[in-house]
């Protein structure tokens, strides 16, 4: 779906992206990093709103340099910031973006009531854009974006400014997109809302990339957390005799999956062998932000001690 | 038949159907920019102010038709200096038409790169250009109304109330090409000047003071300083589509226009160096914002 190579966008002096290559498949991708990151600029890049210094582009198979028109044709863009004429009612505009999208004018009236309705603008739609809360504004952006029926719809930080309420029903709408046949670039530093909704993960760090893979494999380490009912050092034993790595304390062990073997398994049959019971067990996973943290510490092993 | 009932939530549904081509949507921007040029979607309140122009606009044609009809009937002769013709026209239509572009240009533009929409226009298809080229169309079309609708009204009027609809108007032929001609250059001023202001201006009430306050100084100015020298004139810009009018109708200027000395190519070459400027200082802003 995306298929970066080698990309550099400068601001003047300031280098944005910074060398960037990256081959994403269509899925729910989350694009996260600090302020600054390069988020904004990447996604800017990759709808042709900015042409890049240098390296090349490919968005749905098309060349974003060669073909903007192709690459804007066949994708929706809801920005961070405001982006809604104050004074039009939300069906209006939304009907307009659809013709911009290239909807026949009674289609783009159609799909806009039944967009808007989809994100949970009912009758309000007639109202002013201007009158709308901020809920109401995220959700008549993301309509907007939509509305043409994108392949791909890029989203800048549409959780923002929502309360949680508001945060939960954007993230549901998100994760409904998926069942439209609409990929998603998520584009946001709150790694919890990425967490929630995404099946890939690219994260940059003034202007790189620190990783860009499926969010299951990020996040696992192959580490299993063990409780039994007993003292460990037993199952322990008997663990470290198979190859494994293994952590005690008191009655918890951690396991540390190597090869092949299936630490779950193992765990299990040193239970039955030593006539442990097992309280709980568990994969250790990751949270996104200790996987990042854990990127960043990586790419900058000077900042952190 | 059964009471019961059941709600199907169908979803989002793709939509494979044929899609608008760049022309067409090109055109329902235009479209976008008139209807936002007038108020058409918007308040009574909006729709007002230019439709009670364009009834003042068209107004006087119509007088001017019916005291003709009236005088026929009785028989009564009319004086020439009674009558408006087509150049003296202008002089009407271009101070309402002044006011709608004070307006109607600060409308289409302000907003969409105010309220932050440009980035959803330019993320589809349409080029920032094509979006401007629009917009220009757009105040084209609707300035052009108010200066060729009532020119028509006054032609087709006087062809009816003559001995020979066909006659008049072979009659007149030079109308079809002086009259739009005319009317090109009260609209290339007027909405370079107002949409170069709203172009770096955010807030439409100061863009409408500034393009009245403009347009009024300098017109002043150079009127004041023609008495020093002529070409002081060619900064009055309101009297530059009288003088290039009087220049396509043949016909002298009244004393009150001020450098009627200065050669009209001075006044064309002024005239079209300020559109470009304009222009260029219009590509230049939104160059920046996208």
């Amino acid at each position: 779906m995306l298929e970066v190579d080698a990309l550099h966008f400068s601001y003047g002096d300031f280098h944005a992206l910074k060398g960037i290559d990256l081959s994403v498949p269509a899925g729910r991708i989350g694009l996260v990093g600090a302020n600054g990151a390069g988020k904004t600029t990447l996604v800017r890049v990759l709808l042709g709103l900015a042409p890049a210094d240098s390296g090349s582009a490919e968005v749905l198979g098309h060349d974003v340099a060669s073909e903007p028109g192709a690459v804007q044709a066949r994708v929706g863009f809801m920005p961070e910031g405001n982006c809604l004429p104050l004074e039009d009612s939300a069906a209006k505009f939304v009907a307009y973006a659809g013709e911009l999208g290239g909807l026949p004018p009674s289609v783009a009236r159609q799909r806009a009531a039944d967009t808007l309705t989809i994100v949970g603008i009912d009758e309000e739609r007639f109202r002013p854009i201007g009158t709308f809360s901020t809920g109401m504004t995220q959700r008549t952006k993301l309509a907007q974006a939509i509305v043409h029926s994108p392949e791909l719809v890029f989203l800048d930080e549409p959780t923002a400014g929502l309360d949680p309420k508001g945060r939960a029903e954007m993230l549901s709408l998100i994760n409904r997109l998926g069942d439209f046949g609409i990929s998603v670039v998520f584009s946001t530093h709150v790694l919890t809302d990425i967490e929630a909704t995404c099946d890939w993960i690219i994260m940059m760090d003034e202007g790189r990339i620190l990783r860009s893979g499926p969010l299951a494999v990020a996040q696992d380490r192959h580490r299993v957390i063990a409780e039994f009912l007993e003292a460990a050092g037993p199952a322990a034993a008997l663990l470290r005799s198979r190859g494994f790595e293994v952590d005690v304390d008191g009655r918890h062990l951690a396991v540390e999956s190597t090869g092949d073997l299936d630490a779950f398994e193992a765990i299990m049959q040193a239970a039955v062998t030593n006539g442990l019971g097992v309280r709980s067990l568990a994969a250790d996973r990751r949270s996104l932000e200790q996987l990042f943290l854990e990127q960043e510490a990586a790419f900058h092993p000077g900042d952190h001690p | 038949m059964t009471s019961e009932g059941a709600v199907f939530d169908l979803g989002y549904e793709r939509y494979s159907g044929p899609r608008l081509g760049d022309r067409e949507v090109f055109w329902r921007m235009v479209i976008d920019g008139l209807r936002k040029s007038v108020g058409i979607g918007k308040r009574a309140r909006s729709k007002a102010f230019p439709f009670a122009l364009l009834a003042l606009a068209i107004l006087p044609a119509i007088g001017v038709v019916v005291i003709q009809v009236v005088a026929n009937i009785f028989g009564i002769p009319l004086g020439e200096e009674l009558l408006l013709n087509a150049p003296e026209y202008f002089d009407w239509t271009a101070q309402l038409i002044f006011f709608f572009v004070a307006v109607a240009v600060p409308n289409l533009l302000i907003p969409d790169r105010v309220e932050g929409v440009l980035l959803v226009y330019t993320s589809r298809p349409p080029t920032i250009n094509r979006y401007l080229v629009a917009r220009l169309v757009a105040m084209a079309i609707s300035v052009g109304t108010f200066l060729m609708v009532p020119q028509l009204v006054l032609l087709v009027g006087e062809g009816l109330i003559s001995d020979n609809f066909f006659g008049h108007m072979v009659d007149n032929l030079a109308f079809w090409w002086r009259v739009p001609l005319a009317a090109l250059f009260y609209l290339a001023v007027n909405v370079a000047a107002a949409a170069a202001i709203a172009a770096y201006v955010n807030n439409r009430g100061a863009a409408i003071a500034v393009y009245i306050i403009a347009m009024n100084v300098l017109s002043g100015v150079g009127f004041g300083l023609s008495s020093i020298n002529r070409f002081f004139s060619l900064i009055a810009i309101q009297f530059w589509p009288p003088r290039l009018r009087d220049w396509i109708f043949d016909r002298p200027s009244p004393e009150e226009v001020p450098g009627t000395d200065v050669p009209v190519v001075a006044v064309l070459g002024t005239t079209l160096a300020f559109v470009a400027l304009a222009v260029w200082l219009i590509m230049r802003r939104y160059r920046r914002l996208i």
